[in-house]
This record gives structure tokens, C-alpha cells and sequence, in this order.
């Protein structure tokens, strides 16, 4: 499958970033966590923002995912001006459109595998059968365990699962590698980049490993603040054959 | 070690809110243990310093025969009798504007049971008087009203006051008689003293004192109601009963004896004084008597004269009328022959005789007749004078008879005195003979009620005081071990660390002793004193309501019970802190570098039900999954929740428990309405008139006459003064009094000549059961076993009830049916029926039992204050529980809390998250705290209860839905507090790695 094929029904400019500024504090304390960013994704694509420690990646994650407002400039997602979300409109975003992957997988240490999947679709209209997710995941076998019975990365193909769950529009991932060894993390990208290819899901995964770079259609490399660069991959590579 | 000092102190700043639950829970426990320990002492000691703050008596000596100057002298004399002074009391009707109001009038003496003014002034003549406070306001009378006196009872006003009418200069105080509702009973109006009068001794008209109250030497110094107090009154009455009593006892006899004697001879002198009179005029008519025989005899003696009078005068008219015969015949001649001149010879004699001649002779004759005529005359005059003279004794006669008259009437009437003069000795005499020597009474001040009843209400609370801690010293275990494990498990990594260093496992540990040693001892601090110093003053105060003459409290912070109580709670929470701690302490530094592995969720047993299981959404599973996962949270906010449940079911069933023993005792049991004391002196008509009166009169349905007496009851196990009650005809019982099994409510028990029917709680004192027998004091010396037939439900006191067979087995007399027992007709009006039945000379006094259920409404408003009290602490500890509850869950679950709002969980479904666990604790605290609360009430109820009083021992249904709901509402107010710091987690606390 290439991207040309796909782009044809998939709607263009699905999530645009505008001059996106974030401020934290103020007067002289002040930090600019986003300085003016601007970016626009199509649908259906793997996006890899990466940059150094501090540079506003995960500020630029949080705005997209509804979890943190922003200051100026417009953050459009499928047509929405989500930038201009507050409060309670902001956590209904988050609730239909978003799914998250997080470092540290943030289960629910007292649900099973398949609760934990259920936790999040339990809350939303749309979703998709949750043991039919897991087994997507391939933890048809491991329903009934408890987080602390899993592994690593099995942990975090429950999260996944549980982000897939809800039918995201977006699928954000923030470090999803970072607790993970190698093998696995190669496989749970493997996970992402099926799904992204599957369920036509836009996936954003943030990372500080460029080693990654090439499995995405988009990598944005962020600095200061400032998207640095964007460079689109033609033809993304496999996760599976990936090395760093 | 500074280092470590310094962290200890960074450490509470950043925990305070952990460090403040601990120090709330310790300060709860023993604020509420020494706090309300110290009401016990803390009251008495009040009641000590108001008592000798007004001098109350110690002693007070009552006689049947009154009490009098000598006899005051004589104890005071005593050395261990430091003050002892006579006073007056008298009961009487007064009226005050259209009220009338059963009165007791109090003399004040110096120096002992002194009045305290609470406003205007004291009395200054016998025409004021004070009235006491409570009446006053209950009244709403003023200074400068007018009392006057109606009645007092069976003697005239005179006897018993100088005045009729008191003016009010003042209110007063006295701690004779604290209680606002009980005053008294009296045997005048309606039975009840509904207010005191304070007036001087001079207003009371009695000659001899009614009372003697005496003060003993030292008394002052001990605190009442201890033993060493009772122990110093108890020998000064034994002395004054040793060596005063018989001397004054004798002495009031003679005197009284004289005094009859004086009034024996008195009457006798009377009584010669009237014979006397008798017998001088029974002289006078044997006098007048002899006076009119003398004058009858001079009657006869003068008629005699009068006869003979009349005898001379025939004589001489008969001499006269002779002599006439012869002038006749002279005038004879002298007419025939007057033409002659002369009288032919031949016919006198044989010459003529010349009529000359005739004339002289004739007239010789006729003068003869003269002196006869003089003596007619003499004699008429002498019978006239007889006559007279008759006349005048007849008169004579005539008064004597009258004299007579008078003098029989004066004896008759003079006899008609003696007889009542004799009637009048007879009666003084037998009053002499029957003069029995005078009864003293020696009381003490537990002969004030108020006295007694105080008392009782401290140790009640001190009672309570023991059980309550409990719960909350065990709340405290829990919440310092919640708090500490969780401590510990957060500064796992820098235990590690610590130890990595070198530290000792002691030296580390000693933080957190430290830090819950901190939190105890400050928490035992500031609990101690605001418990020892508040509570005793808010129960006290709360007293006031009983006790409106309560003077300020005295509360010493007391050290045994603080200490007490500090010792427990520093041990409990030291325990708990080292069992939190132990187990981190003793891994090795390594592993405790590691992050904690999470505590695995674990399948809860409602997960094998899977019907139930699979209908939970993620927020019941979850729910469940974390109360079996945390347990010692789980169990600290469980007994927590339930504890303050069960505080507040015990509070409302204090409440239930109490009135419903009057409702059982008055409603159910003894269903008569009234008693009525007769006095038994009274003589058999008035007795009649009394019976007859009961069955006539149509505001009374029936009544039952009973012998009522208090009696000794023993048994091994203990010893009880209890009543003897003795039916006439126990077939008419029922109507009165249900004697009834306690779990059979519908069988009355049958009294039979067979045995005795006891009550329930003196049964369960005396260790008896149905079948055993017990022993009945009959005199000092006897004691006689008792069957026991029957066990009876009863509530208040003990009573033994007997058929009259039964009784005179026992004592070998009849009973004397001192009581009557009156059913009487629903709406009546009780105050006018009292006073009819006052009336009767037989009735000495009257109760209806609506009165006593009043004063029980009095008891329930010391309740009241119990509830409250056990109200805030419950409070209190819910506060405590829930909020350590949250705080820990919400401090350590902000990840998950995090993870979940970046989930797209809404605010309000967040907290539902977090709050599910609280309102399931919650519910299950209320269902457990139900049962805790039952059992707590029993116990409550077991250790409160005084040994004349058995306490109903159901709670009502309304008293579990007002806890019940009390207790959500505490967790709701927590839970609301907590929403807002809910709401304030940040979203990025998802992103953080696992501590």
C-alpha cells in the first residue's frame, strides 16, 4: 500500500497547526513552550515529531489533544478550531476524538485488560468491541489479567488497545517506546503503523529517538519552540525492519 | 543527623494534611475520653463548691414532735457538729394574682443552707418573703407582687404563719432545692410544691422549729459525694444519735408529758371548780328550803291568831248582842209605855217604875256594851295585821322557790360542764397515756433529691465516658496506620537511599515514631485540654436546664485521666506506626530503589457471580476491586463510617431507650392513674367518707386498696431495698398494675398464695429466677425466705407483690391498706381532683402518675445533651475517616485520577470515580454501624443504667433513619469539600512516572 493510493479518499489538511503560541507564567519568568508553530497533516497519516528535551513537543501533543489550551494562533482538526475549546467542550474532544498512548501505559492498575479497554469505551457513542480490539492487539489470550500480571510491552498494546477503542480521530503517543526494550518497541511501533494503515487513523507519536523517523509519512522536528522541519517520507519504511 | 532533623520538619510541612488527621483522631479520642472522665469529678467538685459556697446542711433532724432551742443547743454542742441551727417549713395554698400555688415557706437560718439572692432583697419584716427563681420566671412574677395565703392544709393559717399576706422583695436560689421541676411533695393542694418562699423566723407562728440542720465539723474540706465525705457525716450521726438523740428525746417527753399533765390538771381543777359550784347551790336551796318552812310555820301560827282573833270577836258580839237583849227590852217598855210616862205596877214589879228610870238603866246597859265593841275593834285590827303579815311571808316564800329554781338550773347546766370537763380529761388523759416519746430523723443530703439525682447524672456520663473512647482510640490505630503505611511507601526510594547511606533501620524508623509521636502527643495535648476544659462545661451547663442553680464549673485539667488517655493513644498509634513501617524497614536497600512493584489487582469474590459482576460498569468493578485491595483503608474509613453510625444510633437510642420507660412503666404497666396515701390514724368514719367518696364521685372508675411498704430483699448476690406491695383482692390487680412476662406479653402472671411476684430487674440483681427463693427482712433481727413465683416486666424501682394470705404468714399480722390505687376516667381534670381527695381527713397525700412521667421529661432533656454531644464527636470522627480516606486516595491514585481526565472522563465523573468507594463505604458503614450501634446501645444502656431504673432496650426505627442519614450527610459535606481538590489535578501529573 503506498501513500498516493491512499490520499485519495482521505481528506487533506486534517489537522492544521496556525501559528500556534503557548505561553507558561509571565513577565520575565515567562517560557514559550510553542512559538509560533505552524504544520498541516492529511488524514490517515503517521506523523513523528521529534526534537530535543524541551524543545515543545509534548506542548504541541497536549494542545492536540485537547489537554492544554494555547495562548494564540488556531489549531484546526478535521475543520474545528479545537484552539478555541474550553473546559468542558475541551474534555468532550478529548473523549471522541482522541486516543492516547502514554510512556508509562497508565492503566488502571485495579481492571483487568479488557475493563481497561472498556473503561474508555464505556464513554463514548461510537466505539468498537473491546475484546475485538484486544484481540486486534493481539491479547485475545490475556483478557482477564491484571496490569501487573502483563509485561511491558504488553501493557502498552493495552493502552493502545484502549485508545483504539474509543475510534479516535487522532491517535497521540507520547514516548510510546520510552519504558520499553528494544524488541518490544519495535513491535509496539509495528502495532501503531498497522493502525494507522488499517483504521485509517492519524497517528502522531512523539518521540526523542529519530531512529524512527523513516516508518512516518511526516516527521516534524521541533526546536525552540518552532517547527525546525518537516520532511515527508514518499514511502515510509516498516516498523519491522527499522534499526537503531 | 541534622540533615535528617531538618527533613523531619519539611516532611510534616508537606504532609500536614496526613499529620493533621493523625492529630485530629488522637485529639478526638482523648479530648472526648479525658473530657468526658473529668465531667464526673468535674461535677461533683461544682456541686462540692456551690454546696459549701451556701453552707448546705450535712445533717438535718426532723422529729415527729418537732425540734426545739434545747435541742439545737445540745448537738451544737457536739465537737463534731461545727454549726447546727433550728428552722421552720411549712406548706401552704397561696394565691398570687387569680393562681393558686402550693407554697413551701422556708425560714432562713444563718449560716447554713444560706439562700442565694438573685434579685432584690432579703425579707426584713414578717410581712415579705422571697420567692425562688425558677418560680418566678416559670410564673412571670415580679418584685412587689403579693402573695396571699389561702390555706394551709389541715391547720389554720394562724398556726402555722404570722401573715396572711407576703410582699415579694426578691428571687433566690438554694441548693437544697436545685431542680426547677421538683420541689417537693407536699399534703396540701394538688401535692406538689410548685415554689419556695424564703421569709425570716419571725414570720412562722409554730413554737417549736420543724427541722434542725447541722453542718459537721470538716465536711467542708472533703468533696461531697466521696466516701471519706459520707464516712465524716455518718459518724457525726451516729454521735449525735448516741449521745444527743435519747437526752432530747427524753426531755421533749417529760415536757410534753408535763405539758399533758398541766392541761390533765388544768381540766381536773376545772372540774372541782364546777362540783364546788354545784354544791354551794344545792346549799342555798336547802337554805331557802328551811327559810320557807320557817315562813310557812309563821303562816300557820298568824292564822291560828287570826282564828282565835275571830274566837274573841263572836264573844264579845255575843256579850254585845246579850246586852242588847236586855236594851231592847228596856226600849220595849220604854215605847209601849212612853205615852205613861211610866210602867205600870205589876209589871216589872209591884210598883210603877218611871221611864226615867228605864232610860238610866238602859242606858247603864248600853255603855256596858262599849268595851265589847273596843275589843271587836282591837281584834280586827290584830287580824288585819295577821293578814298582812301572811302576805309578806308568802312573798319570802315565793322568792326562795325562785332562788330554788335558779340554783337547780345553775346545777344542771354547772353538771352539763363537768360531764364535757370529764369528757375532756378522759381525752387529755388518753392523750397522755398514748403520748409516745418522739422520733427522730437523721438525714443526710442524700435526702435531697436534686442532691441524689445530680449524682446519678454524673456518674451516668462517667459511664458513657468509659465506652465511647473505645471507638475512637481504635479509629485512631487505624487512621495512623493508614497514614503511616502510605508515609512509608512514598519515601520507599529514600528509605532506600537512607539506608544505602548507612543509616540505621532504628535511626530511620525514629522519623516516623517521631512523626506520629508528634501528631499524638500534640493531638493529646490540645485534645486533653479542650476536652477536659469544654466538655465537663458544656454537659454542666447543659445541666442547667435541671439545675438553674448550678454555679460555675470547676474544671481542673485532671492529670490521671489526660495521662491515661495520652499513655493509650501514644501506644496505639506508636504500634500501628511501627507495623506501617516494619516490613519497608527490614528489605534491603536495593530492592527499596526499586519502585514499589504495584499492588495487583486482585479478582474480588463478586466476580464469581458473574450475573451480579457483569451488570457493575467499570466504576462498580473498580470500586470493588479497591476496597478488597487497600484494606486497611477500607477497614479504617469502614469503622470509621461505622463508628460514627453507631455514636449516633446510641445517642438517639439514650433518647428512645429512656422515654420509653416511662411510656412502658406508665402506659402499659402501671396503667392506674393515681395513688392516694391514706393515713391510717384516721378514724373508721373517715375512712368511710374516703371510700365513699372514690366510689361515688364520676371522675373515678375504680380503685384498688393496697398495702405499699419499702423492704430489705436479699440474696447472695445482693442486697435491695425495694417496695412491698400488698393488693386486698389481687383479682382486681389488673385493672391497676400488669404483671407480665417480659417475653409473653399477653399472659398476665396470676399472684397466688403460692409464692411472690417480683420484678424483672431485681430478679436479674438478685440472681433469682422463678422457683428460687430470696430472703425479706422482716425486722433487724429476722429474715424470712420468699418464694419467688413469678418474674414480672418492670422498668422503674423494684417491687415485690404479695397476696394479703402471703403477708400475714410472713409478719403474722394483717396488712393495713395504706394505699389506694384510683383508675380514673379519661380527661379528667387532676389538679381539682387532687384537692377534692386533699380534702378528705383521710387522704394524706395524692400522686398522679402523669406527674411522674413530667419529671421523667427532665431526665430525657440530660439525655438531649448526651445526644448532642455524641452527635459532634460523631462528626467529628466521620470527618476525620473521610477525609484521610480521600486525601490518601486522591494523593496517591493523581495518575490514575490524570489518566482518566485525559480520557475524556468529565469532572463529574471523575469524582463519581473516586467518590463510589466513599459512598459504598459509607452505605456499608451505616449497615455495620447499625449493629455496632446496637450492641453499643446495649452496652450503653447496661453500664448506664442506675439500679432502680431498667432501660427499655429497643431502639426505634426513625432513630436508624436519622443516623442513617446523619451519617450520609457527614460524608457528603467531606466529599463535597474534596470535589473541589479533585477538580484541581492537572492533566500532566498522567505524563509523570511512576514514583
Amino acid at each position: 500500500m503506498d501513500s498516493n493510493e491512499k490520499k485519495q479518499n482521505y481528506k487533506k489538511d486534517f489537522v492544521v497547526f496556525q501559528d500556534v503560541v503557548k505561553l507558561y507564567g509571565s513577565g520575565d519568568a515567562t517560557v514559550r513552550a510553542a512559538d509560533g508553530m505552524s504544520f498541516s497533516i492529511d488524514e490517515g497519516d503517521f506523523v513523528v515529531i521529534v526534537g530535543p528535551s524541551g524543545a515543545g513537543k509534548t506542548t504541541a501533543l497536549n494542545i492536540l489533544g485537547g489537554m492544554d489550551t494555547l495562548t494564540s494562533g488556531h489549531v484546526l482538526v478535521d475543520g474545528e478550531d479545537i484552539g478555541q475549546y474550553k473546559g468542558k467542550r475541551l474534555t468532550q474532544y478529548r473523549r471522541d476524538e482522541i486516543g492516547f498512548v502514554f510512556q508509562f501505559y497508565n492503566l488502571v492498575q485495579n481492571l483487568n485488560a479488557l475493563e481497561n479497554v472498556e473503561l474508555a469505551s464505556q464513554i463514548c457513542k461510537d466505539t468498537m468491541n473491546a475484546r475485538e480490539v484486544l484481540r486486534e492487539v493481539g491479547l485475545s489470550d490475556r483478557l482477564y489479567n491484571f496490569p501487573a500480571q502483563l509485561s511491558g510491552g504488553e501493557q502498552q498494546r493495552v493502552a493502545i488497545a484502549r485508545a483504539l477503542a474509543k475510534n479516535p480521530k487522532l491517535l497521540l503517543c507520547d514516548e510510546p517506546t520510552g519504558a520499553l526494550d528494544y524488541q518490544t518497541g519495535k513491535a509496539i511501533l509495528k502495532l501503531l503503523q498497522d493502525t494507522c494503515r488499517q483504521k485509517k487513523i492519524t497517528v502522531f507519536v512523539i518521540t526523542h529517538n529519530s531512529a524512527i523517523a523513516p516508518m512516518a509519512h511526516k516527521v516534524i522536528h521541533i526546536k525552540n519552540g518552532k517547527v525546525d522541519k518537516i520532511k515527508e517520507n514518499a514511502f515510509p519504511v516498516k516498523a519491522d525492519i527499522l534499526e537503531w | 543527623m541534622k540533615a535528617i532533623h531538618k527533613e523531619f520538619y519539611v516532611d510534616i510541612r508537606k504532609t500536614i494534611g496526613r499529620f493533621i488527621s493523625i492529630f485530629l483522631i488522637v485529639a478526638l479520642g482523648v479530648g472526648f475520653y479525658a473530657g468526658i472522665r473529668s465531667t464526673e469529678p468535674d461535677m461533683r467538685l461544682t456541686g462540692d463548691h456551690m454546696y459549701d459556697a451556701s453552707d448546705l446542711m450535712d445533717l438535718r433532724i426532723i422529729s415527729t414532735l418537732g425540734l426545739e432551742a434545747f435541742d439545737v443547743e445540745k448537738i451544737a454542742e457536739l465537737d463534731c457538729i461545727e454549726k447546727a441551727a433550728g428552722a421552720y417549713s411549712g406548706d401552704v395554698i397561696g394565691q398570687i394574682g387569680d393562681n393558686e400555688h402550693v407554697i413551701r415557706f422556708l425560714s432562713m437560718p444563718d449560716g447554713i443552707n444560706e439562700v442565694t439572692v438573685t434579685d432584690g432583697r432579703k425579707p426584713e419584716n414578717s410581712a415579705e418573703c422571697m420567692l425562688d427563681r425558677s418560680f418566678m420566671e416559670q410564673q412571670e412574677l415580679k418584685i412587689g407582687d403579693k402573695l396571699e395565703i389561702v390555706s394551709a392544709g389541715n391547720r389554720e393559717i394562724g398556726d402555722l404563719l404570722t401573715n396572711t399576706e407576703y410582699t415579694v422583695v426578691g428571687s433566690f436560689t438554694s441548693t437544697q432545692y436545685m431542680s426547677a421541676s421538683t420541689k417537693g411533695t407536699s399534703t396540701v393542694g394538688d401535692g406538689k410544691v410548685a415554689g419556695l418562699a424564703a421569709v425570716p423566723e419571725d414570720a412562722f407562728a409554730l413554737e417549736v422549729y420543724t427541722e434542725i440542720y447541722a453542718s459537721v465539723s470538716g465536711a467542708k474540706e472533703e468533696t461531697c459525694y466521696t466516701d471519706a465525705y459520707d464516712e465524716l457525716v455518718e459518724a457525726a450521726a451516729d454521735e449525735i444519735r448516741d449521745k444527743v438523740q435519747d437526752v432530747c428525746i427524753q426531755a421533749r417527753y417529760d415536757e410534753m408529758y408535763q405539758a399533758a399533765s398541766d392541761v390533765i390538771d388544768e381540766i381536773v381543777a376545772g372540774e372541782k371548780e364546777v362540783e364546788n359550784g354545784i354544791a354551794d347551790a344545792n346549799q342555798v336551796i336547802v337554805d331557802l328550803k328551811k327559810q320557807i318552812q320557817t315562813a310557812e310555820k309563821g303562816i300557820r301560827k298568824l292564822e291560828d291568831g287570826i282564828s282565835e282573833a275571830e274566837a274573841g270577836k263572836k264573844q264579845a258580839q255575843a256579850a254585845i248582842d246579850e246586852i242588847q237583849g236586855t236594851v231592847d227590852v228596856y226600849d220595849r217598855y220604854i215605847e209601849r209605855f212612853s205615852d205613861l210616862g211610866y210602867v205600870p205596877a205589876g209589871q216589872l214589879t209591884n210598883r210603877d217604875v218611871p221611864l226615867e228610870q228605864l232610860e238610866t238603866e238602859k242606858q247603864q246597859y248600853v255603855t256596858a256594851q262599849a268595851p265589847y265593841k273596843g275589843t271587836i275593834e282591837q281584834l280586827d285590827k290584830t287580824i288585819a295585821d295577821c293578814r298582812r303579815q301572811i302576805a309578806e311571808i308568802e312573798e319570802q316564800i315565793a322568792k326562795a322557790e325562785a332562788g330554788i329554781q335558779t340554783a337547780n338550773e345553775e346545777i344542771a347546766k354547772a353538771e352539763d360542764t363537768l360531764k364535757d370537763l370529764q369528757l375532756k380529761e378522759g381525752d387529755a388523759r388518753a392523750a397522755r397515756d398514748e403520748l409516745e416519746s418522739p422520733v427522730w430523723y437523721l438525714t443526710d443530703r442524700n435526702s435531697i433529691q436534686t442532691y441524689l439525682d445530680y449524682d446519678q447524672d454524673a456518674e451516668r456520663i462517667s459511664r458513657i465516658g468509659i465506652v465511647f473512647p473505645v471507638i475512637f482510640f481504635l479509629v485512631a490505630m487505624l487512621v495512623s496506620l493508614t497514614t503511616m503505611t502510605r508515609m512509608v511507601s512514598e519515601q520507599r526510594t529514600q528509605i532506600g537511599t537512607l539506608k544505602a547511606l548507612g543509616y540505621s533501620k532504628f535511626s530511620i524508623a525514629l522519623k516516623y515514631i517521631r512523626y506520629a509521636l508528634l501528631a499524638t502527643v500534640l493531638g493529646s495535648i490540645v485534645g486533653s485540654i479542650i476536652g477536659s476544659k469544654l466538655l465537663p462545661v458544656v454537659i454542666v451547663n447543659a445541666y442547667h436546664i435541671l439545675y438553674p442553680s448550678l454555679s460555675h464549673v470547676v474544671t481542673p485539667v485532671n492529670l490521671t485521666y489526660t495521662l491515661t488517655a495520652m499513655g493509650i493513644a501514644i501506644g496505639l498509634v506508636l504500634a500501628a506506626t511501627v507495623f506501617a513501617s516494619y516490613r519497608t524497614l527490614a528489605a534491603n536497600a536495593a530492592a527499596l530503589m526499586r519502585p514499589e512493584s504495584p499492588k495487583a489487582g486482585k479478582k474480588v469474590l463478586l466476580e464469581r457471580i458473574p450475573f451480579l459482576w457483569n451488570h457493575l460498569g467499570f466504576y462498580g468493578k473498580s470500586t470493588y476491586r479497591n476496597l478488597v485491595r487497600y484494606k486497611k483503608r477500607f477497614f479504617m474509613t469502614l469503622f470509621g463510617v461505622s463508628g460514627s453510625m453507631a455514636l449516633l444510633l446510641v445517642g438517639f437510642g439514650l433518647k428512645d431507650s429512656t422515654s420509653e420507660i416511662s411510656d412502658q412503666q406508665y402506659g402499659e404497666l402501671h396503667t392506674y392513674n393515681a395513688s392516694v396515701v391514706m393515713n391510717l390514724s384516721a378514724s373508721d368514719a373517715r375512712m368511710e367518707e374516703a371510700r365513699t367518696f372514690l366510689n361515688e364521685d364520676n371522675r373515678i372508675n375504680g380503685y384498688m386498696e393496697m398495702q405499699e411498704g419499702t423492704v430489705t430483699a436479699s440474696s447472695p448476690a445482693k442486697e435491695l431495698t425495694v417496695y412491698l406491695e400488698v393488693p386486698k383482692e389481687s383479682g382486681g390487680l389488673p385493672q391497676y398494675i400488669k404483671l407480665r412476662d417480659r417475653a409473653d406479653k399477653e399472659a398476665d402472671l396470676p399472684l397466688t398464695d403460692d409464692g411472690v411476684i417480683i420484678t424483672d430487674k431485681m430478679a436479674r440483681l438478685l440472681d433469682v429466677q422463678a422457683g428460687d427463693t430470696f430472703l425479706l427482712e422482716i425486722n433487724e433481727t429476722e429474715q424470712k425466705e420468699l418464694k419467688v413465683a413469678g418474674i414480672a416486666e418492670n422498668y422503674i424501682y423494684h417491687y415485690i407483690y404479695m397476696t394479703p394470705a402471703v403477708y400475714e404468714e410472713i409478719y403474722g399480722k394483717k396488712p393495713e391498706y395504706n394505699k389506694m390505687l384510683l383508675d380514673t376516667a379519661e380527661g379528667i381534670e387532676e389538679d381539682s381532683l387532687t384537692s377534692d381527695l386533699l380534702n378528705l381527713k383521710a387522704v394524706n397525700s395524692v400522686l398522679f402518675n402523669s406527674y411522674i412521667q413530667d419529671k421523667f421529661q427532665d431526665v430525657l432533656k440530660s439525655i438531649d445533651i448526651i445526644v448532642l454531644v455524641l452527635l459532634i464527636s460523631a462528626g467529628g470522627l466521620a470527618f476525620v475517616v473521610i477525609y484521610n480516606l480521600n486525601n490518601i486516595n486522591i494523593a496517591e491514585r493523581k495518575r490514575e485520577l490524570a489518566t482518566l481526565k485525559v480520557l475524556g472522563f468529565y469532572d463529574a465523573e471523575v469524582t463519581r470515580y473516586v467518590y463510589r468507594e466513599n459512598i459504598l463505604i459509607t452505605i456499608l458503614g451505616i449497615g455495620v454501624g447499625c449493629v455496632l450501634g446496637i450492641f453499643l446501645h446495649q452496652f450503653v444502656i447496661q453500664t448506664a443504667e442506675i439500679d432502680l431504673i431498667r432501660f427499655y432496650k429497643q431502639i426505634r426505627g426513625v432513630s436508624f433513619l436519622y443516623s442513617a442519614l446523619l451519617t450520609a450527610a457527614f460524608s457528603i459535606v467531606i466529599n463535597i469539600g474534596m470535589y473541589f481538590k479533585l477538580k484541581k489535578i492537572d492533566l500532566a501529573a498522567s505524563m509523570k512516572s511512576i514514583e
